[in-house]
């Protein structure tokens, strides 16, 4: 952290490569537009704001989750996000330069599933995809989504309830 | 007809927060019924699961730190003899700022605290009776008594002495009567001369250091007033513009 906070490209490859995957995939399960550059985005910013960082990897792992839901939800009210000059052209440069993106696996989310998991509400889906996607604990999620440890416990569990009531072989037949 | 709910699963929505943990983890399912969230949880890992490519990550990391030097504010090594400077700029302008403010308020305290004591004709009762009214020093009517007492006492205020006539001319002090009566005689027009005369007359019996004989005094006032008859009111223009007490008569008037 202390190479990061003096702009050491390499410790920033470290981080980069420890966070950027789990933010990614929580962008993408939540539903954003061009996970990848929401991603990068939520990267530069922590860029930008690095130097008034001080805590434990915990703390720098809930800050980053932190961002990326907010800019979950700029995505999904339509906001544009911050983003400096100079980032604008490096993104510009760098989707020039790379032009062949290899294909993103979307994973086995089948129609099933998917159907079971937008039966849940908007703050259960912001639980489970923290939780289950992004790898924070109870209460790392209740810091990014400005609930209390007791609230999360429960918005858990009944969403994990719904979906095995909502499975065939939870069925309630008459 | 009978209605019959055939379940294949726990309808209880409890779920302990230990299999909650567990399940979320991925971890094999505590019975048949949790199969669902387990094929949620996976499809989930899966879904979110990135590759990422490391011409991205190189690239990206680079920025990131420019960024960084970018946002980093200068160094104070670099500006050290400015930034001294600056400081003693700053220190100098809010040391005479502090002084100005001061000596201010230790003039105005000093103006404040010498006017409580001023006295009627003194330069600063003025502010004295300003700073009262804002209840600053407001001795009231016990302030007002000791002001009089001084004044009483002999102890003339500037202003006093200033407008006294010399000591010189002031003269011998039992001499005051015959001079009052002298000077009524003096002043006035020839048409109030035969009442100036009367009234200096009387003064001089009353002053005269002998005992006061009232009966001739009323005589000499009635003579007085037969001669002149009674007083005519003054039209009422003449009220509203009477003369103030404080000032000399017009020459020619009664």
């Amino acid at each position: 952290m202390k190479d990061a906070k003096l702009g050491d490209a390499w410790a920033w490859a470290v981080i980069y490569r420890e966070m950027a995957g789990p933010v990614t995939g929580f962008l993408r399960v939540r539903g954003v537009a061009a996970p990848e550059d929401a991603a990068s985005d939520v990267f530069f910013e922590i860029a930008r704001n690095i130097d008034r960082f001080s805590g434990s990897e915990d703390a720098f792992r809930t800050l980053v989750f932190v961002i990326a839901y907010r800019r979950m939800v700029q995505d999904k009210h339509s906001l544009q996000p911050s983003r400096s000059r100079l980032a604008d052209r490096a993104l510009d440069r760098i989707k020039r330069d790379v032009e062949v993106m290899e294909p993103v696996p979307e994973g086995d989310m089948t129609e099933e599933v998917r159907r079971a998991f937008e039966t849940l509400t908007e703050e259960q889906r912001d639980v489970l995809s923290l939780r289950v996607v992004g790898g924070l604990s109870v209460e790392q999620t209740a810091e990014v989504v400005h609930r209390d440890i007791g609230k999360v416990r429960s918005l858990q569990r009944k969403a994990l309830a719904k979906v095995r009531r909502l499975t065939p072989a939870g069925v309630v037949t008459l | 007809m009978r209605t019959s709910i055939v379940t294949t699963g726990d309808l209880r929505d409890g779920l302990a927060d230990r299999d909650v943990e567990r399940l979320l983890a991925g971890e094999s399912p505590v019975s048949q019924d949790h199969a669902p969230i387990v094929s949620l949880v996976s499809a989930l890992v899966t879904f979110g699961d990135t590759t990422l490519q490391e011409t991205l990550v190189d690239e990206y990391s680079k920025l990131a730190a420019q960024l960084v030097r970018e946002s980093r504010p200068a160094p104070i090594t670099e500006t050290t003899r400015t930034g001294t400077r600056h400081y003693l700029f700053g220190l100098k302008r809010r040391a005479v700022a502090g002084l100005t403010a001061l000596v201010m308020i230790s003039g105005m305290t000093g103006v404040a605290w010498a006017s409580d004591g001023a006295v009627p004709g003194d330069w600063n009762y003025g502010i004295d009776r300003a700073l009262e009214s804002f209840g600053i020093g407001n001795g009231g009517a016990e302030e007002r008594l000791q002001e009089l007492a001084q004044i009483l006492d002999g102890q003339p205020s500037d202003k006093t002495r200033r407008h006294a006539p010399p000591s010189e001319s002031i003269g011998d002090p039992d001499a005051g009567p015959a001079d009052a009566a002298e000077s009524v005689t003096r002043q006035g027009s020839d048409s109030s001369l035969a009442v100036r005369s009367g009234v200096s007359e009387i003064l001089r019996h009353l002053f005269n250091g002998e005992e006061i004989d009232d009966a001739a005094i009323a005589e000499m006032a009635r003579t007085l007033a037969g001669q002149h008859g009674p007083p005519e009111d003054p039209p009422a223009n003449q009220q509203a513009s009477a003369p103030h007490p404080g000032r000399p008569s017009d020459p020619g008037k009664p």
